[in-house]
């Protein structure tokens, strides 16, 4: 299907679906997208794909019985069958006894407002993505540089209903760029985020990833160690995603395995995060998987650990907590996560950040996180794409990468100074909004040969 | 449905493609998990649709829909033509397939026990038994069991004139536990970490595993570990588990030997490979008593089929003989690139994914060391590692660093002390260099990986592993 169905069609769709269930309490939820993706690698496009897809997804429950069926036929018929296997499977259920009740139309205050989706996004033109591809391409040969990448665009169109009135929609875009610029002994990086393919500044990721991939060239081997660093926007959302996961909702901490200690000073009085997801300075999702708004929670303010983010499950297993709209619909130990953060920005700029580093490491992004430790948010993983030795104010040599081994959130009580700066980058399902940061100590246990 | 086939076939050769496939998918699962004597999630999933590949001017176009009639498959099929023309306008030269391939053959996965044959309720049954186990251990605070069961059903058709059916099964399933004290969270869990133990094959290998009688075994050193001390720093002989053999394999063997990421196609995403073309053949990338092979033909094995997502028959390939490297994993364009046929590795992710190098069943063939305790009554002094918690390796496949669940002092061929959050680094080949016993072929298991990850879009893949438990010398080792 390539036709956006609106939001008349998609509802009435639902509410048939609705009409045919026969559970206490039925949820179906429909999504829609789009997906076109443009990759390079050696200067030339060698993959471009694209995909149309729908899915139907139905959650039954009886009593405190819950099952669920998915399809991605749209015909009445297989929205029935699948409400009849989601009805089937609720009834070989067990009774949860923290089950309260699927969200009502009260979860959501006011009405849904979300952007108009750019048409130009929703239905990209190949031609448009091979000539982001191509500048990029031609820029590294230019200079005796291989360039490989991403062009993606991104058309979502999605609905909640369920039995109790609650009906939520909207449509929505994005696009991403990334490219990594490769010399003989050493790279660049540059990646946009957008909801709109046309604010893709693709010359401007070129400049950024040739730059830094031709003064990477020959790095020198040092140390691993502590080193003051200052990490760039791409290193700080990848962070934060893995926070968001390991801390920032609210089973983490029903199950005593959240980093966060509600009330107490825990990063660096500069640090403020916030999951805003109607903010128009990200990528807009205006409620969450059950059809729920997201409000704005603040995660940390000024270093203080403020909250978590709920969905209905969680929210109703604690007195006084309320629904934020943060379901991921998922299940097992995810629950809640935010996914639209925003960390505040400082008052630096690079220039003055780096000005202000005696002896230093600037990281430019990360490769292959993965939590060690999760409970204290303690992280592994590469250091890539553009790493330099700052000394005496001003950066002077390429470092061969390193192997970080570190607590987030013991990083970002580390913190001494913030960008002004900030960039849009993906968090695991649309944008975090950050700034790049100083931090006066972050861990590196060892090093690899380039 | 080979009418609706040569729809997309015809339509795209009238259109100026040289090539042509289509593949249509259809992916069904159960999944069933249990979380602290209540059924977390019950669900029955279902995705079906056909994508279409085509070369025109020399480029690759790819699209796909979930709609599957034909006037979707004539406007995807001009939707992929488009793209490729895209494509061709930043151009290197033209793709290059090798030579043409012409099969038609029906494959199935032998099983026992049909996967869907098994009513939920028996498999909740299991769970909830196992669940009870677990918790009967005082202080446990979390308990989990997951039965996933899935078949996929595909038909491949290409204009060189191929028309496959494939009918594969498979299942996973495993329990965790976890227990948390003012120190942190430990977390043990049975047959595997991430997803547990995995195959190819009929429901029989669910009940192989016999979740329950592995269920207080778990919930005990869970606990034993929340009172362990932390593994101490240094630099000693290191026995893994055969699970973490076989992650090892993967992230250090498996990935690298992918011959697109060693030309540089996946450098933007997952990185490049150590491994570069002037080294097939000669360059040692461990000790004599390493042997792997990519084998897409081991019963039972998770990366097993009949046919790969370009009709290429499943194969089992020699990557390392005794220490040496021979050679890497490939589809049919990156094959070609080296005057070779395809050796039958390119899969995807569903029907709107385009196939690429994946692991099949990446083996390090067994030794003759015996068992886990034959290798630890060897060792005078060393540290048993279990179960992996973490992993990560530099986009070259060189640098990695890996996490696991508990570790047993080793001394004078006895366990010993038992510390937690226990990890290792190394390097390549140098750690495989340093591999001085692997377990025999009765202690080898072909471990399934179901959360490989590659591409962008981002494709999971469900590959293998056969492993043994095996041991290293001057591995560093650290406590988180
Ligand atoms: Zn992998």
């Amino acid at each position: 299907m390539s036709e956006i169905l609106g939001r008349d069609k998609v509802i009435q769709l639902l509410q048939d679906g609705l009409s045919a269930a026969t559970a206490d309490q039925t949820e179906i939820t429909f999504g829609g997208a789009r997906k076109s993706l443009t990759r390079f690698a050696n200067n030339y496009i060698h993959q471009n794909v694209n995909e149309s897809n729908t899915s139907i997804r139905v959650r039954s429950v009886f009593g405190r019985k819950i099952g669920s069926a998915s399809t991605n036929r749209l015909d009445a018929s297989a929205i029935k069958e699948t409400i009849k296997m989601a009805e089937q499977l609720a009834r070989l259920q067990v009774e949860d006894p923290d089950f309260v009740s699927l969200p009502g139309p009260d979860a959501n205050t006011g009405e849904l407002s979300y952007p108009e989706p750019d048409q130009a996004t929703y239905f990209s033109d190949p031609q448009l993505r091979a000539d982001g591809a191509g500048a990029i391409c031609r820029k590294a040969v230019a200079n005796g540089l291989i360039a490989a990448g991403a062009f993606e665009t991104t058309g979502v169109e999605e609905a909640v209903v369920n039995s109790l009135g609650l009906a939520s929609y909207y449509q929505g875009t994005s696009s991403h760029l990334n490219t990594v610029v490769m010399g003989d002994a050493g790279s660049g990086w540059g990646e946009r985020l957008s909801r709109k393919v046309g604010e893709i500044d693709y010359e401007a990721v070129a400049e950024e990833a040739v730059g830094k991939a031709l003064r990477s060239q020959s790095p020198i081997a040092l140390d691993p160690g502590e080193y003051e660093v200052i990490l760039e926007e791409y290193a700080v959302a990848e962070m934060l995603n893995y926070m968001s996961y390991l801390g920032f909702g609210a089973l983490s901490i029903q199950e005593d395995r959240s980093f966060m200690e509600l009330g107490k000073q825990i990063m660096s009085p500069l640090v403020t995060i916030y999951d805003d997801g109607n903010s128009p300075e990200g990528i807009v999702s205006p409620f969450d998987a059950e059809g729920v708004h997201r409000r704005k929670v603040t995660l940390i303010d000024k270093g203080v650990a403020n909250a978590v983010v709920y969905d209905s499950y969680t929210a109703n297993r604690e007195i006084g907590k309320h629904n934020t709209g943060h379901s991921s619909g998922a299940q097992g130990d995810v629950g809640a996560i935010p996914l639209n953060m925003f960390i505040g920005a400082g008052d630096k700029t690079k220039e003055e950040m780096i000005k202000s580093i005696k002896r230093g490491l600037w990281v430019t992004r990360f490769h292959y996180v993965n939590p060690l430790v999760p409970e204290k948010a303690v992280l592994t993983g590469m250091t890539r794409d553009g790493t330099f030795l700052i000394e005496n104010g001003e950066i002077t040599r390429p470092v061969k990468n390193f192997r970080f081994t570190q607590s987030a959130v013991e990083a970002l009580n580390e913190v001494v100074a913030l960008s002004s700066d900030r960039r849009l980058l993906p968090s695991f399902a649309f944008g975090n909004l950050v700034p790049a940061i100083h931090c006066r100590r972050f861990t590196f246990n060892s090093a690899t040969e380039f | 449905m080979r009418d609706l086939a040569n729809v997309a076939l015809d339509t795209a050769q009238q259109k100026g493609a040289s090539y042509a496939d289509i593949r249509f998918v259809t992916d069904r699962s159960r999944n069933v998990s249990v979380k602290n004597g209540k059924v977390e999630s019950l669900s029955n999933n279902e995705s079906q649709g056909f994508g279409v590949r085509v070369i025109v001017n020399g480029a690759w176009g790819f699209s796909s829909s979930s709609l599957v009639t034909r006037a979707e498959i004539e406007r995807v099929t001009a939707e992929a033509v488009q793209i490729a023309r895209a494509s061709a306008s930043v151009f290197r030269q033209p793709v290059q397939l090798g030579d043409p391939i012409s099969i038609q053959d029906r494959y199935v996965t032998p099983a026992d026990i049909d996967v869907f044959s098994v009513s939920l309720d028996d498999q909740i049954k299991i769970l909830l038994e196992a669940d009870l186990e677990m918790r009967r251990v005082e202080g446990i605070r979390i308990a989990n069991g997951m039965i996933s069961t899935l078949k996929t059903s595909k038909i491949f058709a290409s204009t060189e004139g191929s028309y496959i059916e494939q009918e594969l099964s498979e299942s996973g399933a495993g329990i965790e536990v976890y227990a948390v004290n003012e120190d942190g969270v430990q977390k043990r869990s049975y047959p595997n970490a991430f997803g547990g133990g995995w195959e190819t094959g009929g429901f029989e290998y669910v009940h192989k595993l016999d979740l329950p009688g592995h269920a207080r075994r778990i919930s005990e050193e869970a606990i034993q570990l929340l009172t362990a001390p932390v593994c101490p720093t240094g630099v000693t002989n290191l026995i893994l588990s055969s699970n973490q053999v076989a992650l090892q394999v993967h992230e250090s063997c498996g990935h690298p030997v992918e011959l697109d990421r060693v030309m540089g196609m996946e450098a933007s995403f997952a990185g490049t490979s150590f491994l570069t073309t002037e080294k097939k053949g000669n360059f040692r990338y461990g000790s004599d008593l390493v042997n792997v092979y990519a084998d897409a033909t081991v019963p039972r094995g998770l990366g097993t089929f009949g046919y790969d997502d370009e009709g290429v028959p499943a194969q089992r390939t020699p990557l390392i003989l005794n220490g040496i490297f021979q050679d890497y994993i490939t589809d049919r364009e990156t094959a070609a690139t080296l005057g070779q046929q395809s050796n039958g590795t390119s899969r995807a992710d569903g029907w709107n994914r385009i196939p690429m190098i994946r692991m099949t069943n990446i083996n390090l063939e067994p030794g003759n060391a015996g068992s886990l305790e034959d290798i630890i009554a060897a060792t005078d002094e060393g540290i048993f590692m279990d179960t992996n918690k973490s992993w990560s390796i530099d986009d070259k496949r060189l640098n990695f660093q890996f996490g696991l669940e508990a570790a047993w002092e080793i001394k004078n061929g006895k366990r010993g002390q038992l510390y937690r959050n226990p990890a290792y680094t190394g390097m390549t080949p140098v750690f495989w260099g340093s591999c001085d016993l692997i377990g025999s072929r009765d202690h080898w298991t072909v471990w399934g990986v179901p959360n490989c990850g590659k591409g962008e879009p981002m494709q999971g893949m469900h590959v293998g592993h056969g492993a043994a438990p095996a041991r290293f010398h001057n591995i560093k080792i650290f406590g988180a």
